[in-house]
């Protein structure tokens, strides 16, 4: 019932921002924001919730990482409105994360004890610096995707219609906004791949496996080392780098999806 | 940069194209290994030879790259940042005007405005006109500290890869084994599988082991999950555990009233001596479930509803039983129906567990991990951690009391974060010719 409550209101939190962005008039910016934050609250206060009644850290599952993922999600949002005053990617995050929070409709909600494999202080680190990095690569994939279609629209089904000079200043903040977020979400990555070989080791006697889980983590890094690599070397912009930022998080999203349902891993788990 | 270097070594292209085929040799490397390429199974993809000399390559390039840039950075004087004209990223020309005679009554609050942004002044002070102000000036190290941690991490995968010696055993309960390599001997003297309350899922594996070290010293120890011990530099990690069931002891009935007790192996086919049949027993279910259509399956691996299935047979024994009965741990009956002929009841299930143990001699390991805090370190200082270089030329114009102010940002990777920052300067500047800077 909470679940599908925060569904609701993430899709408004979507709408609105989208509303703030189109509109001059500053009402709906403040609405979206205050709203966000309400929501966000909530979204925060569930997670607690669920692990005092679990009496461990609610992020052992996909059915609680999906949760988690949504409310880290929003805080890079807020990181971004908080520093560069752009909330142009409010629409797509609201949706995003009301998206991801109506798959946990598929997923078992029961809270189950945990695996004695799991019993260990690394999960702590190793969940939530890789949820923090697929997060920050979740909100790049928007910013991607924003100026793919923008460059679509604007310059090639609608370009009588729209000023290009504005156009090309908001691709270039938003070329610029991918960028920073995958650099933001790539030592976050980077620490969730290094503490969780180190916790295999622990776990298992092998840091390195070549599980899939794992395979396809150091995939998902080296595709966005590549990613950094063209931008600051060759200074790689604009639609190239946006359509390797959509291919990243789609890497992203097999590692965490793909891997639990379609491959055996000893992640199987999660 | 030298120039000196291999160019196969120096392209970042070459670079990025073998880590494309790297990305594409571990996908394939992630295939379920049912799907054969031309009778090559995906999981040999990483100890092919191939495989391994991308991964050499890399190393070469990384070590390249990182003591290259290490060299660059450790000479005195170096310069991180473009300072050529075309190197620059951000231009603004501002006009102030001047309060007195003299320009230098400005240079002051222009200094302490570069400053308030964390810049550090670094110029000539007999040099007026230009002002060359810098921030963040270590996060060049991250660049180097990534590919050298990186580079660390291969040598580790190296050592591992040459010289561990990782295995699995088995070890049944009141078993002895040698440790290899060692001269320490390991006794498993229980197993324990710890549910949590209420649930049929474990908390804990618990392996008693009692161990005698080469000095001959006895120690016990727990071992459990994720809590390995250190045995004569070897290591045990408790992974798995089989259940066999050696023996079970069932209790015959007929009509309600117990008739003989026998002791039976799985598969084995005994005699019962008070009644003419024999029976066999088939599988043992840990925790017996039936589903609505019949099946019947077990709701978890743990013994907390055990069932029996029994095969018996008329005297003299035929091929096919004339009956299969499930046993349980009480009676069962149902209201309604009559006594059952002939039943089965569990008395005694004898188990022993099978501790699955993992052994691990790792030089790696230590190597692996000092290149875990070079690439963490490196990956955050050199995402937020960036050098940003900026220079002021001042103009003078005594003649019309004005003072030309250029600000000019040099190339970063931050640009656009960059040039926020500039135009909060140049806002900044322009407050101190109105006298409220």
């Amino acid at each position: 019932m909470a679940i599908g409550v925060l569904i609701l209101a993430y899709l408004f939190f979507g709408m609105l921002s989208f509303i703030a962005f189109t509109s001059a008039r500053k009402m709906w910016y403040y609405a979206s924001i205050i709203f966000g934050i309400g929501i966000w609250t909530v979204h925060g206060f569930l997670i607690v919730r669920r692990g005092v009644m679990a009496g461990r850290l609610p992020w052992t599952n996909t059915y609680e990482t999906l949760i988690l993922l949504g409310c880290l999600m929003m805080a890079v949002y807020f990181l971004i409105l908080i520093r560069y005053r752009v909330f142009a990617l409010g629409g797509f995050v609201g949706i995003t994360i009301a998206f991801l929070l109506a798959l946990t409709s598929l997923l078992s909600p029961e809270i189950e004890p945990l695996l004695p494999a799991l019993k260990s202080n690394w999960l702590l680190f190793h969940v939530t610096a890789a949820f923090i990095g697929y997060a920050a690569f979740a909100v790049a994939f928007g910013s991607a995707l924003l100026f793919l279609l923008i460059d679509l629209f604007a310059k090639r089904i609608f370009p009588k219609q729209m000023k290009m000079e504005n156009i090309q200043v908001t691709l270039t903040y938003l070329d610029w906004l991918t960028y920073r977020l995958i650099a933001v979400g790539f030592p976050f990555l980077t620490l969730g791949i290094a503490t969780g070989a180190i916790w295999a080791n622990a776990s298992w006697g092998r840091y390195w496996n070549w599980d899939p889980k794992e395979t396809c983590a150091f995939v998902t890094w080296l595709i966005y080392v590549i990613c950094l690599h063209v931008r600051n070397v060759n200074e790689l912009q604009g639609k190239p780098a946006a359509l390797l930022a959509v291919f990243g998080f789609l890497a992203v999203m097999f590692t965490y999806f793909g891997v639990n349902f379609w491959l055996s891993s000893l992640h199987a788990y999660a | 940069m030298p120039q000196n270097r291999p160019l196969i070594f120096q392209s970042v292209r070459i670079a990025n194209i073998v880590l494309l085929l790297i990305i594409i040799a571990a996908v394939f490397g992630t295939l379920p290994p049912q799907l054969r390429f031309l009778s090559f199974s995906p999981r040999a993809v990483f100890r092919s030879w191939w495989f391994v000399s991308l991964l050499i390559y890399l190393a070469f390039a990384l070590g390249f790259f990182g003591i290259a840039k290490l060299v660059h950075l450790l000479k005195p004087n170096h310069k991180n940042l473009s300072a050529a004209p075309n190197g620059f990223s951000f231009r603004s020309v501002l006009t102030l005007a001047l309060p007195s005679e003299e320009a230098g009554d400005l240079r002051p609050p222009i200094l302490r405005a570069i400053r308030a942004y964390g810049y550090r002044i670094s110029q000539d002070k007999d040099d007026f006109a230009s002002i060359s102000a810098e921030k963040n000036k270590w996060g060049v190290w991250g660049s180097p500290m990534i590919h050298l941690g990186f580079l660390i991490v291969l040598i580790g995968g190296l050592f591992t890869f040459l010289f561990a010696d990782v295995r699995d055993i088995n070890i049944h309960e009141g078993e002895t084994i040698d440790l290899p390599r060692t001269q320490a001997k390991v006794r498993l003297e229980k197993f324990s599988v710890v549910l949590h309350p209420n649930r049929r899922e474990p908390e804990e594996y618990v392996s008693r082991l009692l161990i005698q070290d080469r000095q001959g010293h006895l120690i016990h120890h727990d071992l459990k999950v994720n809590h390995p011990i250190k045995v004569s530099g070897t290591k045990l990690f408790q992974m798995r555990y089989q259940v066999e069931v050696s023996s079970i002891e069932l209790v015959a009935y007929r009509a309600g009233t117990p008739l003989e007790t026998v002791s039976v192996k799985v598969g084995e086919r005994k005699a019962l001596s008070r009644i003419p049949l024999v029976l066999q027993v088939n599988e043992v279910i840990p925790d017996f479930a039936m589903a609505p259509d019949g099946t019947v399956t077990s709701r978890s691996p743990y013994f907390k509803n055990p069932a029996v299935s029994v095969s018996v047979f008329g005297s003299p024994p035929s091929t096919t039983p004339t009956e299969k009965i499930w046993a349980f741990s009480d009676l069962v009956s149902h209201e309604g129906t009559e006594a059952r002929r002939l039943e089965f009841v569990i008395q005694k299930l004898r188990k022993h567990h099978i501790s699955g143990i993992k052994l691990s001699r790792d030089p790696g390991v230590g190597v692996v991990y000092s290149g875990f805090l070079f690439l963490i370190f490196g990956t955050f200082i050199s995402s937020f951690v960036i050098p940003r270089l900026l220079t002021i030329c001042l103009v003078p114009n005594r003649d019309q009391h004005r003072l030309t102010v250029e600000i000019l940002g040099h190339k970063t990777k931050d640009a656009l974060g960059f040039e926020w920052e500039l135009k909060k300067l140049e806002s900044s500047i322009q407050k101190i010719s109105l006298g409220t800077g």
